[in-house]
């Protein structure tokens, strides 16, 4: 009977053409060929998606677990729910909230409605509404912004042209299992020359424990079209011992730019193992804005494949890890094209008996004259249990390339802390000033809301840290 | 001579014979040790390795950690073991010009090897009074009672990672090495010169080198190697060095090589509270190289310091790998590594910083600089951290380019012709990265190499 415990909503993002009597539904505990059948006969899906989630299984079956990097004993496959529509359910009041995540809901200034709303059924997205409005400018102008099932019924040549294209069913055990189960996600087309210059922006939850989301976001930005995308987890969300494993892939057309901007906080028992890849052509820019705040651990290295001359590549990231958590953010910058440019700015935190890695890559293969490409990692250890790691990677095969990469891992200096505190500022402030400084190059890439938000986080989480 | 020669071994007549070489087996272990009359425990720990050494897998390229350095190259099945009883090289020309070829500084000691096979030995008198102990391993278990002081150096464990291998298969089959001990509060004042000559045509050479330091003893040792001929080679050699309390021990290292040598080295240092580990090193070789360069900070202050530049020419592939270990508190280190890579050379840099967390107060260090001088040239560079502790300052960086245009510019601008400039800059930026050497007479020395190594590459070169 322990499937009959799991009430969760899938994905967050709830357009009005789902009908809330088609949530009640849950698969078996496990991963069987049966489930993922049964998954695409739901979705009442072409035959060609039942078969790629049937290779993509194989695939999943074949692939061992990564050897390398973080401890992912945890993660136990045959204990999880894979497929679970949202189910009206008041059982998960916002007293079973932990107070951490409760709290921080109340600082970050969500009225009461709204956070009923948030924690309770049905639907999880108040983003909706916002998109709602904006949608008829966007379908103008021939934008297309749909949840990805729906994408695959609405436009299926569009979706099947470059669906799986950057990450293919096998490229690694967490993709294979995104793949064979995946449901939800974004999918966005943004027509040549169209700037969308309000961030769209999606929001996910997982709700029910054991559950595993896997949700698979698809943009294709046209040539010299702009978009900006926001996922967020940009508030806490609650789940227990829960999976998430996302796949995105990003098509930049020549002269196109995408942002994707996250801002991950899951709550501390959310195994984060998603894959992000991006593909650039000529002249394009792809930006990875990548805050990881939540989870129990994640292992995230959003990629950019700059395939065309002139391409670019921009990663930043602020990653956080507090009790018991691991956050290993990194990024990928593989240079293909001649003069194609890369840079990387990651900065983490950690505190208490937390760890943070930056796990990273920059390759730059035989042709690819003039790239250049720079990393930047700075680590803030505040505690002396926490850890932090940094693990770059350069494997350079070509000589006409500039290449840099610096690193630095400290402490608060007693220095900075004295300084401020001389000039009447408590220690706690003080503290939060110095990492609110340590990731404003990050912050202030984000949209202000959510740089509020962030800095609201941040502060939220490190607090009770001093005294 | 400037040195008082108080002993002088004779060198031994080697004749070539046919290279039958030995088989990758327990006979071959048990020969090695007959020869260098071991102990019976030293015996059986070879027969103990040999055992481990058929659990650990066979490195491979598929390995993340072999992904830029093929380890099939110095695989045993294209290798037999060198067999020092039948048919030692007479490698005359190298032989004399040891003999010939005074070290440019005055010296406490200089010690020739050949294929592992101590050469000769002087050893200045007053630093064979204050208790110096040099000798290479095929003589010390005959001629001298100096086993205790090695003990708990020689076959040492040596965790060495995902691939095990090639320590394990060193401490089965060594031929030998240097054993050099300093007893406690002595001040040698002039370096120790080592000189090996490793040729072993198509044959795999083991060696081993220990090195002890006493209590509050310092020490400059000079070690030259210089591996391959006209066939391809082999040559594994761990070096392990222990330092007591207080020791200092600064190491300067010339590795040359042609582009038949295939060399795979692995020096591991044990530092005690308060000691000071330098290592200076200047690599021209044009073979395949591994090293490996670790050093564990194990007591409080403990410092160490590596320093070094590396030519690259021809098809040569360096892969160095370093590990910075703190394990005590207040302890630093600091790693300066620059290359210049000409031709087809490539260089590949993996560092470790790790901090324990019982290392608080550490500072820890690394730079990695590489000049691409040549189309064909690569340098890949993955300089890790691990800190497990908040009371530290620790900083890795990577550049990798070309010479600076600007600067050649300007060096022009002021009258110089091209290649000119290009060898200023280029030697200017090598140069830095041995400039922290103390030793006056010796850094003149590395300079004179290092102009040596990049007068080939003179004239005709464009940086475009």
């Amino acid at each position: 009977m322990p499937n009959q415990i799991l009430d969760l909503e899938l994905d967050q993002y709830k357009y009005g053409f789902r009908d809330p009597e088609e949530y009640l539904y849950r698969s078996e505990k496990g991963l069987s060929a049966k489930i993922v059948e049964e998954i695409s006969e739901r979705k009442n899906e072409p035959i060609w998606m039942l078969d790629f989630r049937l290779k993509a299984l194989d695939w999943f079956n074949r692939k061992p677990m990564p050897k390398w990097g973080p401890d992912l004993s945890g993660v136990n496959f045959d204990d999880l729910t894979y497929y679970i529509k949202p189910q009206e359910h008041g059982e998960r009041s916002w007293d079973d909230v932990p107070d951490g995540i409760r709290n921080t809901f109340e600082r970050l200034g969500v009225p009461e409605a709204e956070r009923k709303y948030l924690a309770g059924i049905g639907a999880q997205y108040e983003s909706e509404v916002v998109y709602h409005n904006l949608k008829e400018e966007w379908e103008q102008k021939g934008v297309i912004f749909l949840d990805t099932d729906t994408a695959l019924k609405d436009h299926p040549d569009l979706f099947r042209k470059f669906f799986s294209t950057i990450i293919p069913s096998g490229d690694n055990k967490f993709a294979a299992l995104n793949s064979a189960v995946w449901s939800g996600g974004s999918f966005i087309y943004v027509p040549p020359g169209v700037q969308v210059d309000i961030p769209l922006q999606t929001y996910f939850r997982i709700n029910a424990e054991k559950m595993g989301q896997f949700e698979r976001t698809l943009i294709i930005v046209d040539e010299g079209a702009f978009v900006h995308y926001v996922e967020g987890c940009t508030a806490p969300t609650y789940s227990a011992s829960s999976l998430h494993s996302a796949v995105v892939e990003i098509i930049a057309l020549p002269g196109a730019r995408v942002r994707y901007t996250t801002i991950q906080n899951w709550a501390n028992n959310v195994y984060n193992l998603v894959t992000k890849r991006a593909v650039a052509y000529k002249d394009a820019t792809v930006e990875w804005v990548d805050c990881n705040l939540g989870s129990k651990l994640t292992m995230k290295y959003p990629s950019v494949y700059l395939l065309g001359e002139g391409a670019h590549a921009e990663t930043l990231s602020v990653a956080y890890a507090g009790r018991g958590q691991h956050t290993e953010a990194g990024a990928k910058c593989i240079h293909a094209a001649p003069h194609t440019t890369s840079t990387i700015t990651s900065k983490s935190i950690s505190q208490y008996d937390g760890r943070t890695s930056y796990r990273g890559l920059i390759e730059i293969l035989p042709g690819a004259r003039k790239a250049k490409s720079s990393v930047v990692c700075d680590a803030l250890i505040l505690d002396p249990e926490a850890r932090s790691d940094t693990y770059p990677y350069s494997y350079i095969d070509e000589s006409d390339v500039e290449i840099g990469h610096e690193a630095s891992v400290s402490k608060i200096s007693d220095d900075q802390l004295f300084y401020l505190m001389s000039r009447g500022i408590s220690e706690v402030e003080a503290l939060s000033l110095i990492v609110r400084g340590f990731i404003d190059p990050v912050a202030k890439e984000l949209p202000m809301e959510f740089a509020v938000e962030l800095n609201h986080l941040i502060e939220l989480q490190m607090e009770g840290s001093v005294g | 001579m400037h040195t008082t020669v108080v002993k002088e071994i004779q060198p031994r007549v080697y004749e070539i014979k046919n290279n039958t070489g030995l088989d990758w087996d327990a006979a071959a272990a048990g020969l090695l040790s007959e020869r260098l009359g071991e102990p019976p425990n030293l015996r059986s720990q070879r027969f103990e390795r040999l055992h481990q050494l058929s659990k650990v897998p066979t490195p491979h390229r598929f390995m993340e950690s072999w992904r830029r350095t093929d380890p099939a190259i110095i695989s045993q099945k294209r290798f037999k073991l060198w067999n020092p009883e039948d048919e030692i090289l007479s490698d005359t020309s190298t032989h004399d010009s040891d003999r010939s070829e005074s070290p440019p500084v005055l010296t406490s000691a200089i010690l020739s090897l050949c294929n592992a096979q101590q050469q000769s030995i002087v050893v200045e008198e007053n630093a064979e009074d204050s208790g110096l102990v040099l000798a290479s391993q095929d003589h010390t278990f005959r001629t001298q009672d100096t086993m205790s002081e090695f003990n708990s150096l020689i076959g040492r464990d040596i965790e060495e990672d995902d691939t095990p291998a090639f320590g394990l298969m060193n401490a089965v089959w060594y031929h030998g090495g240097y054993l050099l001990a300093v007893p406690k509060g002595s001040q040698i004042l002039d370096p120790i010169w080592i000189r090996h000559r490793v040729n072993t045509p198509g044959h795999a050479l083991m060696v081993q080198n220990n090195i002890k330091i006493g209590s509050e003893s310092s020490l400059t040792v000079v070690i030259e190697t210089e591996s391959g001929g006209e066939i391809e080679n082999y040559l594994n050699e761990i070096t392990n060095i222990d330092l007591e309390p207080g020791a200092e021990l600064s190491l300067i290292v010339i590795n040359t090589g042609t582009s038949n040598s295939r060399y795979y080295s692995h020096l591991n240092v044990g530092q005690s509270e308060s000691s000071n580990f330098e290592i200076t090193w200047v690599d021209a070789s044009e073979g395949w190289n591994v090293m490996r360069r670790e050093v564990n900070l194990n007591g409080p202050y403990a410092e160490a310091f590596f320093r070094g530049m590396r030519i690259g020419s021809g098809e040569g592939s360096l892969e160095l790998r370093t590990k910075q270990n703190h394990f005590a508190p207040a302890t630093s280190s600091d790693l300066f590594y620059k290359s210049a890579l000409f031709d087809n050379s490539s260089s590949i840099f993996r560092g470790l910083i790790r901090v324990e967390p019982e290392a608080a107060g550490t500072n820890a260090y690394q730079l990695n600089r590489n000049l691409l001088m040549d189309e064909g040239t690569k340098a890949d560079a993955i300089p890790n951290l691990e800190i497990l502790v908040d009371d530290v300052r620790c900083t890795h960086g990577v550049s990798t380019g070309k010479v600076n245009k600007d600067a050649l510019f300007y060096m022009m601008s002021r009258g110089l012709n091209h290649s000119q400039a290009v060898n200023m800059l280029v030697s200017g930026f090598l140069t830095e990265a041995v400039d922290g050497l103390a030793e006056e007479d010796l850094k003149d020395y590395l300079f004179a190499k290092i102009e040596e190594g990049l007068s080939k590459f003179l004239g005709g070169k464009s940086v475009e």
